[in-house]
């Protein structure tokens, strides 16, 4: 009985040990992986801009950086989200008009 | 280009911003592709590296030379900027439709072809259902030709890392392409 047991275990190991040793040895194969490489490296390969794209921000830079040299400086331009900047002003707009209802009511009180 | 002083260039530019202009016409290319690769279609891509480009006009004064190829600078800024891209979109990016005709193919019959820009555009998007370090690092690696030590000054590791992470890639990739019927046998080169 417990040969038997033995004997299964010692079978299941061996059959295990042995596809690990073979999926190491095909995921190590030069060859297989060297095709991969070809395969991703083909899909991957290097892409140019078009010509006029590159001359569009050539000038632009060119540009940017005469600006640069005026004391102009033109950055990263991101663009700013209207609710923000609606909210901003408003935000701007209550706080004048609080601070000069504070002023007045400060004043009015002397 | 064997009289290109990185060096003095950068230092032209920092001294006269007019003189960044030799500095983009050597690099645009390449910042252009790695962006491409990363985003997956050219007006994104042309957005993007407008951004990096500017970007590293405005900030050059600041950018000091420690070791690294000016490059890996470049790639930062063209980094940062695509994840941004991302998590405003917060999206994958779709396989767009100029990405099949990169490929040129002497194939004469368009069956034939079509099905090899079916396989590759399929490829291209198990690649970028993949982490975006290891999209990276691919595309480092392919598009850009870069060394694992290379790749690593980029990414801020170790050569050995790379290597790992690369190693590791491939199996992720290989596995990807099984789940999506993609062997290398049908991906005819």
């Amino acid at each position: 009985m417990n040969e038997s047991i033995s004997s299964a275990t010692k079978k299941a190991w061996e059959g295990g040990a042995e596809r690990i040793r073979r999926l190491l040895g095909r995921d190590q194969d030069p060859e297989t992986r060297e095709a991969l490489e070809q395969v991703v490296g083909d899909a991957i390969r290097p892409v140019q801009p078009t010509e006029g794209f590159r001359q569009h921000l050539a000038s632009n830079l060119s540009l940017a950086a005469h600006d640069r040299i005026t004391g102009l400086s033109i950055e990263d331009t991101r663009e700013i989200s209207t609710p923000i900047l609606l909210a901003t002003m408003l935000a701007i707009v209550l706080g004048g008009t609080l601070a000069t209802w504070i002023l007045v009511r400060s004043i009015s009180r002397r | 280009m064997s009289d290109w002083d990185e060096s003095a260039r950068i230092a032209a530019a920092k001294a006269d911003p007019s003189a960044f202009g030799a500095i983009y016409d050597r690099y645009v290319d390449r910042i252009y592709s790695y962006i491409y690769h990363r985003v997956g279609n050219a007006h994104d891509a042309e957005d993007i590296t407008s951004r990096t480009f500017y970007r590293a006009l405005s900030h050059l004064a600041g950018y000091q030379d420690k070791g690294l190829p000016f490059t890996a600078w470049l790639y930062r800024i063209a980094h940062n900027l695509v994840a941004n891209f991302h998590r405003d979109r917060q999206r994958r990016p779709v396989i767009a439709l100029d990405d099949l005709v990169i490929r040129n193919t002497t194939d004469p019959h368009p069956e034939a072809a079509a099905e090899l820009a079916d396989q590759t555009g399929l490829l291209r998007e198990v690649i970028r259902g993949l982490d975006p370090k290891r999209q990276e690092l691919l595309t480092l690696k392919f598009s850009e030709g870069l060394s694992n030590a290379e790749v690593g000054m980029i990414m801020g590791r170790t050569e050995g890392a790379i290597k790992s992470l690369y190693h590791r890639t491939l199996l992720q990739l290989r596995k990807e392409m099984s789940k999506r019927g993609l062997d290398l046998e049908r991906v005819d080169l």
